[in-house]
């Protein structure tokens, strides 16, 4: 880890108390989700009944988490000793090495959480029997959709000053991802993270989602670089 | 469900009737060097266990053998839906072998098919179709050197289908008579029956079958049948026309004289006069019923006679109404398979020991290296709980089983129903295996069910998908139970016999009343009654538990209740303790309900 910022962001994160809950509560939901459903459900053996379970861990697993990532980098869950990347440009890092380092601390701290929910979600999948390795193209789609929604926080955090236009405005964002896609036609309707990872979870690789999704990711770094050497150097 | 599917197979039936014979002969068959023969000569019931013979040629190899019958069945599958009842055996090279096993045929439109494998090579194999006339709604078998003259009963209501016999073909267990509506015996030599042969249908008639022996010039007595015989059998005799029977059965019987037999009826016979003495008796034998013609219906005049098929539907009978219907059974123990706490328990405490070991980890080291740490936990997690679901997979596997007893007075037999249902709430493989006494079949016909018969009784395995509802099964056999109880002073004492069982929360049932006798010792219990004690079966304040009480509804609720209610005297019903489960569940761990009724008519003395 030579990049200063995702080690001091790590550093920070690990020792958090906010994110501890975070996790408590991300980590609580997925395990009642588990156990409330682990009734089978007899009398219907269609195969969308088969994986609904499921899919429905998977379904709350993306939205926590692209919210929780998103929220950290827009500091709207403001972490004990995480500077936010508007901070840091009058410290002596480069705007590519702030970039760099929250995006993968982003990133790394992601597949984190996905890592702490898997055992639950494979209590999931192992009982229905469905193969453990299906749990790899869901959790890639999480992992790109989230980290692609986690950096238009980063973006907003360095566009907006005011904190509440910032929460406003993030917010206006999950909507439109999570609910407005929902409303675009075919195939556009797959944009949607949770259309996405249904379609990973029936074992189909939704391939144009998670290329828009990392697109986003890399698009909202450049232009956070961007913006970070304009103000530093305005 | 069967009963359900009762309107399919009829309107199955009725469309395939329609359409032309298939190609190939009925049994038996001698293709591909296998002799085959199904049911009784030939003849079938749908839905019903017949029994199937079949011949295996000297075989060229020795090893374990088995013989595979694959009966394709109507089932809710769509494509082809086939039972496989397998029969192990050892194979001598060189050496024949005969193989008896029941079958049961659901979809009569296409052939069983009948493999051979010798260490897992196939060897032999043929194919039985089964022409329309073959199957019958109402069965009737006869054991005569003359294999024609009852044509004519066609004309009888049902779809009437005679089988003509010989000695050998007939069961060696009573359940195989399950097809047969009435069991004609005319010049029987006894030495052709072996000792299991006789028994199981001494068993079939004392448990409902009903059993037609014609006493002809020259007949031998049945030494075997004899405690179930309405009348001895005297010598020969010459009838003038019997005009009673005329008037009885209806047509004009021909002015010529009958070559008759001479019986002399025993106490408790019911005898139709004719001709000047008894021509035919009758005796109620257990739940069944014998009857013996001192005439041979098959000779002149009564082949002219037009009132024989009225004579011939009465002795037939309208079928056993007044048994369970498994299937009102079965429906009532799938509603409500339960998921075992402890399943729940396991789980439950799994998650929270996973959560606690991960949130505590990085409560107690808030660095980089404690989120390491959680990472391994984490990765530990995904073993230990794989082997949790296997676990849970294994565990919530249920069966439920019910057993209704009816003991036949004065046998020390009875009849044992049992209905079971197997749960494998997540999906996956069962293997049930069935009292070895006891005659298995699926109620819910699938095309992945596997029944093999060994030597410790049927094993069944097949697979359930996830979510999909309990697979019922039935089994019917004998046992020895010695149990009687009576009715005296007009109702008011009780009296029960129940040898060295045990009953719980007993009662007596008789039309829509209910009299709460409470739980009964083992041995002689007497009672008395009070006429206020019987109250609407309806009525609140019975509190019975779960599994009795739905149980009890699939008995007096199902489509035969009314017949069991509704007879000449009330019935005795309650919970027996001790007869052994007939039903066993593979798998270590899985949780099993059962329940064992007692189903006891009541004597007046």
């Amino acid at each position: 880890m030579e990049n200063p910022v995702l080690r001091g962001d790590l550093r920070a994160r690990s020792g958090s108390r906010k994110i501890w809950v975070l996790q408590a509560v991300y980590l609580g939901m997925l395990g009642a989700l588990v156990f409330l459903g682990l009734p089978p459900e007899l009398g219907r053996f269609t195969e969308s009944n088969e994986t609904s379970l499921y899919v429905a861990v998977l379904w709350v697993q993306i939205v926590m988490v692209a919210y929780f990532a998103s929220a950290c980098l827009i500091q709207e869950i403001a972490v004990e000793g995480e500077k936010a990347a508007i901070d840091l440009i009058f410290a002596p890092f480069s705007p590519a090495t702030i970039v760099i380092g929250k995006s993968v601390s982003s990133l790394v701290t992601i597949g984190y959480w996905l890592v702490l929910g898997a055992p639950l979600l494979v209590l999931t999948t192992a009982i229905r029997q469905i193969p453990t390795v299906s749990l790899l193209p869901t959790a890639s789609v999480i992992a790109v959709a989230a980290w692609g929604i986690a950096q238009i926080g980063l973006l907003y955090g360095v566009f907006f000053d005011a904190e509440f236009l910032r929460t406003v405005v993030h917010w206006a964002t999950l909507l439109v991802i999570f609910v407005g896609t929902t409303l675009l036609p075919l195939p556009l309707h797959g944009l949607n993270p949770i259309v996405a990872v249904t379609d990973a979870a029936r074992g189909l690789l939704p391939a144009v989602p998670m290329a828009t999704y990392a697109t986003i990711g890399v698009g909202c770094a450049l232009w956070t670089g961007q913006r970070l050497r304009s103000l530093a150097a305005g | 469900m069967a009963r359900c599917a009762g309107p399919a197979l009829v309107g199955l039936c009725a469309l395939w009737c329609l359409a032309p014979a298939p190609p190939s002969a009925a049994s038996p068959a001698a293709d591909g060097g296998l002799e085959v023969r199904l049911g009784f000569d030939g003849i079938v019931k749908l839905g019903v266990t017949v029994p199937i013979l079949v011949v295996v040629p000297p075989l060229a190899r020795s090893g374990h053998a088995e013989l595979e019958v694959d009966a394709p069945a109507l089932g809710p599958e769509i494509g082809r839906v086939i039972t496989s009842t397998i029969v192990p055996f050892e194979s001598v090279a060189g050496a024949g072998q005969v193989i008896r096993a029941p079958v049961t045929i659901r979809d009569p439109r296409r052939p069983v098919t009948i493999r051979v494998a010798v260490n897992g090579e196939p060897v032999l194999q043929t194919a039985v179709a089964i022409a329309p006339e073959q199957v019958g709604d109402r069965v009737l078998v006869v054991l005569s050197d003359d294999r024609v003259g009852l044509a004519a009963l066609s004309l009888l209501p049902g779809r009437v289908a005679v089988g003509y016999v010989t000695a050998d073909a007939l069961p060696h267990s009573f359940e195989e008579y399950a097809a047969v509506d009435l069991l004609v015996i005319r010049g029987l030599d006894p030495a052709l029956l072996d000792s299991a042969q006789q028994q199981a249908l001494l068993t079939w008639v004392r448990l409902g079958g009903r059993l037609l022996l014609i006493a002809g010039p020259g007949t031998r007595q049945l030494a075997f049948l004899d405690p179930i015989l309405p009348a001895d059998v005297g010598g020969p005799r010459v009838a003038p026309p019997p005009v009673e029977l005329a008037a009885r059965y209806g047509g004009a019987f021909p002015p010529a004289p009958l070559a008759a037999t001479t019986l002399i009826p025993r106490a408790g016979a019911r005898e139709v006069l004719g001709g000047g003495g008894p021509l035919i008796a009758a005796r109620d034998a257990g739940a069944g019923q014998v009857t013996i013609w001192g005439f041979d219906p098959w000779r002149s005049p009564v082949l002219e006679w037009k009132g024989r098929l009225r004579l011939w539907d009465e002795v037939l009978g309208g079928g056993a109404a007044s048994s369970i219907d498994a299937a009102a059974v079965a429906e009532q123990l799938t509603t409500g398979t339960p998921l075992d706490p402890g399943v729940h328990a396991q789980v439950g405490g799994a998650i929270l020991l996973y959560l606690a070991a991960v949130l505590g980890l990085l409560r107690w080291k808030p660095t980089i290296a404690g989120a390491g740490a959680a990472v391994v936990i984490a990765l530990a997690g995904l073993g230990a709980f794989s082997s949790l679901a296997e676990l849970t997979r294994h565990r919530s596997a249920t069966l439920v089983q019910a057993t209704v007893l009816g003991p036949v007075i004065g046998s020390g037999e009875a009849k044992a129903v049992a209905v079971a249902a197997v749960a494998v709430p997540y999906g996956g493989r069962y293997k049930v295996t069935v009292s070895p006494d006891m005659v298995a079949d699926p109620m819910t016909p699938t095309g992945d069910l596997r029944m093999e018969l060994t030597s410790g009784g049927t094993v069944l395995t097949g697979v359930l998908r996830p979510g999909e509802p309990p697979r019922p099964f039935e089994a019917v056999g004998a046992v020895g139970l010695v149990a009687s109880a009576s009715l005296a002073d007009g109702g008011r004492t009780l009296s029960v016999d129940l040898g060295p069982l045990r009953a719980r929360r007993v009662e007596l049932r008789w039309r829509d009343r209910v009299y709460s006798v409470g739980d009964l010792p083992a041995g002689r219990t007497v009672r008395e009654l009070h006429p206020d004690g019987w109250i609407a079966a309806t009525a609140d304040g019975r509190s019975l538990p779960e599994l009795p009480a739905r149980v009890l509804d699939g008995i007096f609720q199902g489509p035969n209740g009314d017949a069991i209610l509704n007879g000449a005297t009330p019935v005795l019903v309650g919970e027996l303790e001790g007869p052994a489960p007939v039903f066993a569940l593979g798998g270590a761990g899985a949780p099993r309900q059962r329940l064992t009724i007692l189903l006891l008519p009541l004597e007046r003395r």
